[in-house]
């Protein structure tokens, strides 16, 4: 009874994280159709979800790799090791969850391993982790899919923008439309393929844990059936603060811009999900933009947000993995089912913290392709240049001790007569 | 456990299908914009055609990729 009460709350719980990773994804196949208004952001959105859901039951590839070779889980209890799960889980949603409140594009898939690989380092220390699997599934991919994904991003855009150097404006705005929609299509399908799996896979490992599925069985149909739709709903509530981010923070994205980083993206994933690589969608993704966003010549890419980016990226895999890791321990402190529901109330508070948090810089549907810099760039240098002036004043005033260090107190009018 | 050669395999194969697909396809798509443009009607063949190509060489690709081991075992 114990054990199948942990097992719901972790299939619940997994569930979840399949909502946040939809979720914090909508910007990788979105972003660039929302930002060029390619197509209108409700729109965008219920699309990629569709999409998403298709995607989710065409391939099981990924699922298969998650399961396995991350982590070495024989001879754990069942208890112990769908406790692992949990905590790995907790680890990556409010990860996921933090970055989309900074609005960051991090990964999610390297949020879910690092919060699996944290919580087994604290059940069974390090040797509980295949690092040989660490490096090859996780560690090289996350170096190479950015880089991999702005070569080819780079030479598709180059090559569009060298064959359509004469065409007029208005093809270059109008002509690309139906291309970036298709493109952001493929990228949703190739959304689904890749990142839903993640999900399954740890359902499954789960379920073989609990003991109901043997590790060798098929992937239950009902476990692709609701992380697909899972993911879809997360798609749909759309992450808009890390939208805006990818589509206007990055660079100012044009059509044909968008359309050759979309079809880089969507090739890249659906292949990666063919072989079995669990590439993360994000990276590939971000590094799409940027490539594209370097083969132009009119167009600047916003480095300080590209560093933040990837400073999120490197900081992802230790923090998810220290906050699984945290959550084993205090989970350890109540026991296994006492331990579960711990944990999970203290997920629901976080991320209702970061929610309400969330509400003070509201980003949605309304304002996600509003301008990056909402003033010119000189307008913002004099606004700064005259803040550094103001403040330069203020100091040597009290340099020179005409005024004292506290604020003045106001200058009563003398009446004169 | 590390297979170096799987790895490599894996990595190639990405960039060769990014490249050919990734690059390829809009490149095609912008062919076809750029005929579309001209408003002769041996453009709009050429350009409608490029659309054509694009259409078709995305869905052969969710085709391998999807079933590509099922049916040519790939």
């Amino acid at each position: 009874m114990q054990e199948l009460a942990i097992l719901v709350i972790v299939v619940l719980v997994a569930l979840a994280f399949d909502f946040t990773n939809g979720f914090h994804d909508t910007a990788n196949a979105m972003a660039p159709s929302v930002a060029t208004g390619a197509l209108k952001p409700k729109v965008a959105v219920a699309l990629s979800a569709s999409l998403n859901l298709v995607g989710a039951m065409l391939s099981i590839e990924v699922a298969r790799t998650v399961g396995s070779g991350i982590v070495d889980l024989t001879g754990v209890d069942g208890e112990s090791l769908m406790l692992i799960v949990l905590c790995g889980l907790t680890g990556a949603i409010i990860w996921n969850v933090l970055t989309w409140l900074f609005g960051l594009p991090s990964s999610s898939s390297h949020s879910l391993f690092g919060g699996l690989i944290g919580a087994t380092v604290a059940a069974l220390g390090v040797t509980g982790v295949l690092w040989g699997g660490v490096a090859q599934k996780i560690l090289i991919p996350a170096l190479l899919a950015p880089i991999i994904a702005g070569l080819v991003a780079f030479t598709g855009t180059w090559l569009v923008h060298k064959v359509t150097r004469r065409i007029s404006d208005g093809t270059a705005r109008n002509g690309f439309r139906w291309g970036q929609i298709g493109a952001a299509s493929l990228m949703s399908l190739a959304h689904g393929t890749n990142d839903a799996q993640k999900t399954m896979g740890v359902i499954f490992l789960a379920l073989v844990a609990h003991g109901s599925l043997d590790p060798d069985a098929d992937m239950p149909l009902w476990i692709r059936i609701v992380c697909a739709l899972a993911i879809a709903a997360g798609t749909y509530m759309g992450g808009w603060r890390v939208i805006r981010t990818l589509g206007k923070g990055i660079v100012d994205i044009s059509p044909r811009q968008g359309m050759a980083a979309d079809f880089s993206s969507a090739s890249i994933i659906l292949t990666s999900s063919h072989l079995g690589l669990p590439l993360s969608t994000t990276h590939v993704a971000s590094g799409s933009v940027i490539g594209s966003g370097m083969a132009r010549t009119d167009a600047t890419v916003r480095w300080s947000v590209a560093r933040k980016m990837l400073l999120a990226w490197i900081v992802t895999l230790p923090a998810a993995g220290a906050v699984g890791a945290v959550c084993y321990l205090v989970a350890g402190l109540f026991g296994h089912l006492w331990g579960a529901i711990v944990i999970t109330v203290v997920l629901v508070i976080a991320c209702g913290a970061m929610w309400l948090r969330s509400r003070a810089s509201h980003v949605d549907h309304a304002n996600v392709s509003a301008e990056w810099d909402a003033a010119p760039k000189e307008e913002r240098k004099e606004l700064k240049r005259e803040r550094k002036r103001a403040i330069d004043r203020e100091l040597s005033t009290v340099a020179s001790g005409i005024a004292p260090v506290t604020k003045p107190a106001k200058r009563r009018r003398r009446k004169d007569g | 456990m590390f297979d170096v050669a799987a790895l490599l395999t894996s990595i190639v194969s990405v960039l060769v299908v990014g490249i050919v697909l990734g690059a390829g396809i809009p490149t095609i798509y912008a062919l076809g914009a750029a005929q579309l443009e001209l408003q002769t009607p041996r453009g709009r063949a050429l350009g409608w055609t490029a659309m054509g190509v694009c259409v078709l060489l995305a869905a052969m690709g969710i085709v391998m990729i999807v079933w590509g081991k099922a049916l040519f075992g790939i």
